[in-house]
């Protein structure tokens, strides 16, 4: 049986998930509401997988760096960013799923996990040059402008643009710039 | 007779994990939605007892879904899910004649006991005093659509209303929040909860 510790500061939330992985036959063997306690648990009763929150009291990108080897991190998060996937997949977690997904899709996760495999979103690889024009979409610069101040023509602006729609998965650009200064 | 629910959520685990908590006490979970405009449907054709709706519903929040319900169909209670214990949203629940708002981080026993009270009909939440969000209803439902990316058209289009009242509300909204331009408005707007989407920045190291 697939033993699951469950590290998530939502109580409501924590207890759910626990409630969807009994019913898809895992064994929730321990819970902790923040990192610290969270890290102390994997620790003491290393689990086959912990499905760990990123964003509650303690959690860093870091301390993903010193959980025990032989337990595989599944992170579940309400940010659904293929970027922030990307960091995570760097800092050694073995899968990233949004906390959107369906109980069957983080049911398939867990056992995934537990198999040895990595769970992970099509990871996009952005240029130097699309990072900063992502930077610059953020704090809400026109195409006109980023040309003017990265000393390129608008249609090689428009072209980065596009690509980056299409590597984030964005459908226009109203939602690439929305999504970009929300980050 | 069993109480109905019906449960929004975006988060299909988070969801999923509500419904296994309510069936465990024989409530029935009639219905999910994943943002509010499927919440609104699916609680008029479905008519539950209650509705259980996330505050923060992407495209329509659970605030302006209770809104609809509670105009529409007073026979619905509602009971707020949120993430954040803040004064002003709690406000904004009551004005919206929630009949609870809970927290993410109570437990399982917190929301069954709160949809079986909102089933008897009670009421939880203090009458809205003092100050709720620094927009209307109307300019929050323009700024929640424009932070996720709708054009002026498509939130239009989305609200079934004209173009030209979208951009009015969309201009009160920054008048109110002293911003000169659509980025400055939506950061105003998360950066003073009107509308809520968890960012990759809260994640300590990115």
């Amino acid at each position: 049986m697939t033993r699951v510790v469950i590290v998530d500061d939502h109580a409501l939330v924590r207890d759910g998930l626990g409630r969807i992985l009994s019913r898809y036959g895992c064994e929730v063997v321990g819970q902790a509401a923040d990192a610290r306690e969270g890290l102390a648990l994997i620790n003491e009763l290393r689990p086959d997988v912990v499905l760990w929150d990123l964003i509650m009291p303690g959690a860093s990108l870091e301390l993903l760096r010193s959980f025990p080897k032989e337990v595989r991190a599944l992170i579940l998060t309400a940010v659904d960013d293929p970027l922030l996937a990307c960091e995570v997949a760097r800092a050694g977690a073995h899968g990233f799923l949004p906390k959107t997904s369906t109980p069957e899709q983080l049911a398939e996760a867990t056992f995934r996990v537990a198999a040895g495999e990595t769970v992970f979103p099509s990871l996009p690889e952005l240029t130097e040059r699309e990072q900063q024009i992502l930077e610059h979409l953020a704090s809400g610069r026109t195409n006109t402008e980023m040309a003017a101040v990265l000393n390129l023509s608008v249609k090689t602006v428009e072209h980065h643009v596009e690509r980056l729609k299409t590597k984030l998965g964005k459908e226009s650009a109203a939602e690439l710039r929305a999504w970009a200064a929300r980050r | 007779m069993s109480i109905r629910v019906v449960i929004a959520d975006d988060h299909g685990v988070v969801r999923g994990g509500m419904a296994a908590i309510l069936s465990a006490s024989d409530i029935q979970v009639v219905g999910e939605a994943c943002d509010g405009p499927e919440a609104w449907s699916l609680v008029r054709r479905l008519q539950p007892h209650v509705a259980v709706l996330d505050a923060s519903l992407p495209r329509l929040s659970g605030l302006e879904v209770a809104r609809r319900i509670a105009r529409r169909l007073p026979d619905v209670k509602t009971v707020m899910i949120s993430m954040y214990d803040d004064p002003a949203w709690r406000t904004e629940a009551a004005r919206v004649e929630a009949a609870d708002y809970l927290l993410k981080g109570e437990g399982p026993e917190a929301l069954v006991d709160a949809v079986l009270a909102a089933a008897r009909g009670e009421k939880r939440l203090e009458p809205a005093r003092g100050k709720g969000l620094p927009l209307s209803a109307r300019e929050r439902e323009v700024v929640q659509l424009i932070a996720e990316g709708y054009t002026i058209s498509a939130a239009a289009v989305h609200l079934c209303r004209a173009p030209a009242t979208v951009r009015s509300h969309k201009a009160s909204a920054m008048r109110k929040l002293k911003a000169h331009s659509t980025s400055e408005l939506v950061r105003a707007a998360t950066e003073r909860g009107v509308v809520r989407m968890p960012r990759a920045k809260e994640v300590p190291g990115v």
